[in-house]
């Protein structure tokens, strides 16, 4: 008798450990202004020009230069990594507490319709987990996390690599009261320390691997076009320079760009494709076969930037 | 369903609750079918093979115990001959667009054998060992049919074991035990156990991963530290499955011997071998060693140092047919054998320090050379083995020139400030259970069940265990 008391006992403190946990995570999380979800979340940015994708355009397109050939104030929320169900979420929660912007510029390549290439980010909206259009998401893109979530901090713990520091980060912005992030406009400049070399050029693309189109992803960059539509913002869909030697290791590619430039024409979209830019044929204006690094980015944004004012805007 | 699941935590509490509320008579019916629901889990053809191949050592070793000297002969040989072709079939061959071949394996998580059954390895040592008992006359035929499928299916050791002879383990089942001391001394050990799985060794395997498998330009220091991390996750990889083992086995009223004793404070490569992977080196001794050296006697010191490399040749084999273990398996052979030979002159050398001193220049010099034929066990080919074994002895490159970049952001798979904040807290957890080991299993793995120690570990579980991509255990592979 004693035993089971004591073993209730210490379930219930571990239950109520864990919710406290869970509500300090949650909060400190929010705090973080490092975290876009978080950041866009809790901060009036209300940019007329809002650019979203991967990490393509998070460590290309910075808005200092694009509003300076645009006049237009704009805002990166782009991530890493991110998948255009990523893409949608943010934009979402961005709507949730902002002004709809005029534009959304959309990185759009055949990377994005291959599930090899970035994935959805759950962890990146543990926090909103309550608000319903997240709830769908994650649970059609991350079915087991959704199943333990309900369990207390469990939808801190199950991907606690990739919470942990930035519960500490948020603790650090709640103390010292910041409220501004890291890359306010959320442009991130690629590194430098980063070095193009041919392993990580000619492995990102095995010899005559064909992308493969997932309509899950088409799923969402209708979702994206759908919320566009409601909210009235002009969407426009973009793809940046790729090394042109990289196109022979892509056999597909241009079956890919082709009904890439189908939706965009049923959808009424632009759809601007710089991927022959002349800077594409130099091999030490890239990183990885899509990632420019620091100068070829700015060369490109200054060009991108001119062409919206005078085509697009 | 591995142990570290919550599937495997209900199939086991299941188990459990069923076990106090049945009458004992259907202890072993039970235990039965929960091992066949968690083998089944796998894959079917695990749990066929292992019926079969059961009943079929069960009936030989009735066929050799109630046969004379002289006919007992042909079901034991006949027996051991089963085991092997099982082994070789199930474990060597590999299906691959040409039909079936030899699979010369490595150490990877990609398994290509003809069918993966579970726990085959271990089992067959299992089997082969009571044969061989049999066959001596040194233990008792009157084990029933019911009872040694039991055994043999026995879910908690089936997966990596620790293997134990027949006797050893039926011999517990009608003995009196306290309930309440089994399940609090069980349930601790497999708090240990998930700690050390999900907290320390699936946290330093990913690592591991880029640092062998997919960075190929490192130098010497990071190489070492890579390898050093590899010895680690592979230690808390194994021993906490082992941990998991002995405590759920603990909570159905069965003891399991250990497998592990410290083995990375061991002072030498023969002490290490005391500590690590008991049971398989008691098997390996028992089994292979003392009868060839007992063969080779007249060879004197030859003999026992040829015993010594042949059982380690076998070991590497029973690993995998892969010239990766059977290096492995050398490296430790020479070890030994270096250490036979330079016995007396050590114990002289030592005498001139004090042995504290020698203990710890034991320990250190121990741990780099079982470190370094860890190189053989993980590298996935031979050539990757070298490469890694020259980065770090080449003295040219063994420093970093930037630490930041070829250092910290290998090791770390990344230099920024997340990465360098993982590999820091994977390493302090590391190091400070490593220096508290000892002190914890002492405090903790007592009669008396530790609620704020259970809580501390089970918090810490939750803070910093992996529950995202999941590492199979290591030894499963086996």
């Amino acid at each position: 008798m004693r035993l089971t008391k004591r073993f209730l006992f210490a379930i219930l403190f571990l239950l109520i450990s864990l919710k406290g946990l869970e509500l300090l995570y949650g909060f400190f999380l929010l705090e973080n202004r490092n975290i876009k979800s978080a950041y866009v979340s809790k901060e009036k940015i209300n940019a007329e020009v809002l650019i979203l994708g991967p990490c393509v355009p998070v460590w290309m397109i910075s808005p200092t230069i694009l509003d300076k050939h645009t006049g237009l104030k704009s805002f990166n929320l782009a991530q890493s990594h991110s998948d255009l169900a990523d893409n949608f979420l943010h934009l979402h929660l961005y709507l949730k507490n902002n002004l709809p912007p005029k534009y959304l510029l959309l990185y759009i390549s055949p990377e994005s319709f291959d599930i090899r290439y970035n994935e959805f980010n759950t962890y990146r909206f543990a926090s909103f987990l309550g608000d319903t259009v997240v709830n769908d998401i994650i649970k059609k893109q991350d079915p087991e996390y959704y199943k333990w979530s309900g369990f207390p901090f469990m939808a801190y713990a199950y991907y606690s690599n990739k919470i942990n520091f930035n519960v500490l980060q948020g603790v650090k912005h709640f103390a010292s009261g910041k409220n501004k992030a890291y890359f306010e406009d959320g442009f991130e400049p690629p590194f430098e320390i980063w070095k193009s070399d041919s392993q990580a050029f000619t492995e990102s693309y095995p010899k005559n691997q064909n992308f493969i189109w997932s309509s899950n992803r088409e799923g969402y960059l209708n979702k994206i076009i759908q919320i566009c539509k409601t909210f009235n913002i002009k969407l426009i869909l973009f793809e940046s320079p790729i090394y042109s030697q990289s196109a022979k290791f892509q056999p597909n590619r241009s079956v890919f760009i082709n009904r890439i430039k189908e939706i965009s024409n049923y959808n009424k979209i632009e759809y601007l494709n710089f991927d022959t830019m002349l800077i594409s044929n130099d091999k030490d204006n890239f990183k990885t076969t899509i990632n420019l690094n620091k100068k070829a980015s700015e060369e490109f944004t200054e060009t991108f930037g001119k062409y919206l004012k005078k085509h697009a805007f | 369903m591995e142990f570290n699941t919550i599937s495997y935590l209900i199939l086991l509490f299941s188990i459990l609750v069923l076990k106090v509320l049945l009458p004992e008579k259907f202890k072993i019916p039970l235990l039965i079918f929960g091992s066949f629901v968690f083998i089944a889990s796998k894959n079917i053809e695990s749990l066929i093979v292992l019926i079969c191949l059961s009943t079929l050592n069960y009936f030989l070793a009735k066929n050799i115990a109630f046969s004379n000297s002289k006919k007992k002969v042909i079901p034991f040989y006949l027996g051991i001959l089963f085991n092997l072709s099982a082994l070789f079939l199930f474990k060597y061959f590999e299906q691959n667009t040409q039909g079936l071949s030899f699979s010369f394996t490595a150490i990877n998580f990609e398994s290509s054998s003809f069918i993966f059954l579970i726990g085959l390895s271990f089992y067959t040592l299992q089997n082969i060992a009571y044969l061989i008992e049999v066959y001596h006359n040194r233990t008792t035929n009157n084990i029933s049919w019911i009872n040694y499928i039991f055994y043999s299916s026995f879910f908690p050791k089936i997966v990596s074991g620790p293997i134990i002879l027949p006797q050893e383990f039926l011999t517990q089942i009608h003995k009196e035990r306290s309930l309440s001391s089994d399940i609090k001394t069980g349930a601790q050990r497999l708090i240990i156990g998930l700690f050390k799985k999900m907290v320390i060794a699936d946290r330093l395997a990913p690592y591991v991963h880029y640092n062998f498998d997919l960075s190929d330009t490192n130098n010497g220091l990071t190489a070492l530290v890579a390898l050093y991390f590899f010895t680690f996750q592979l230690y808390f990889d194994f021993s906490g499955y082992t941990d998991m083992a002995i405590g759920s086995a603990k909570m159905l009223g069965i003891d399991i011997k250990e497998n592990f004793q410290f083995p990375l404070r061991a002072a030498s490569v023969t002490d290490f071998w005391r500590r690590w992977h008991i049971s398989l080196t008691s098997w390996l001794t028992k089994y292979v060693f003392y009868p060839l050296s007992y063969h080779l006697r007249n060879l004197k010191i030859t003999g026992t140092l040829l015993a010594i490399t042949v059982t380690f040749i076998i070991s590497g084999l029973w690993h995998g047919l892969g010239f990766n273990f059977l290096l492995y398996a050398l490296c430790h052979a020479l070890y030994l054998c270096i250490e036979l030979i330079t016995k007396k002159s050590r114990a002289r050398f030592s005498n001139y320090f004090s042995s504290s001193l020698n203990k710890l220049i034991g320990i250190i010099i121990t741990f780099n050379l079982i470190s370094l034929s860890f190189i053989f066990f993980r590298a996935k080919s031979l050539d990757k083995s070298f490469s890694f074994l020259n980065s770090i002895f080449s003295f040219n490159n063994f420093l970093p020139s930037n630490w930041l970049n070829d250092f910290v952001s290998k090791l770390a798979i990344g230099g920024d400030l997340e990465s360098q904040f993982n590999l820091y807290i994977t390493l302090a957890l590391t190091i400070l259970f490593l220096i508290f080991e000892k002190k914890i299993v002492n405090a903790f793995l007592t009669e008396r069940f530790k609620w704020r120690y259970a809580m501390i570990f089970i918090l810490m579980i939750f803070l910093f265990g992996i529950f995202k991509s999941r590492e199979q255990f290591i030894y499963i592979q086996f």
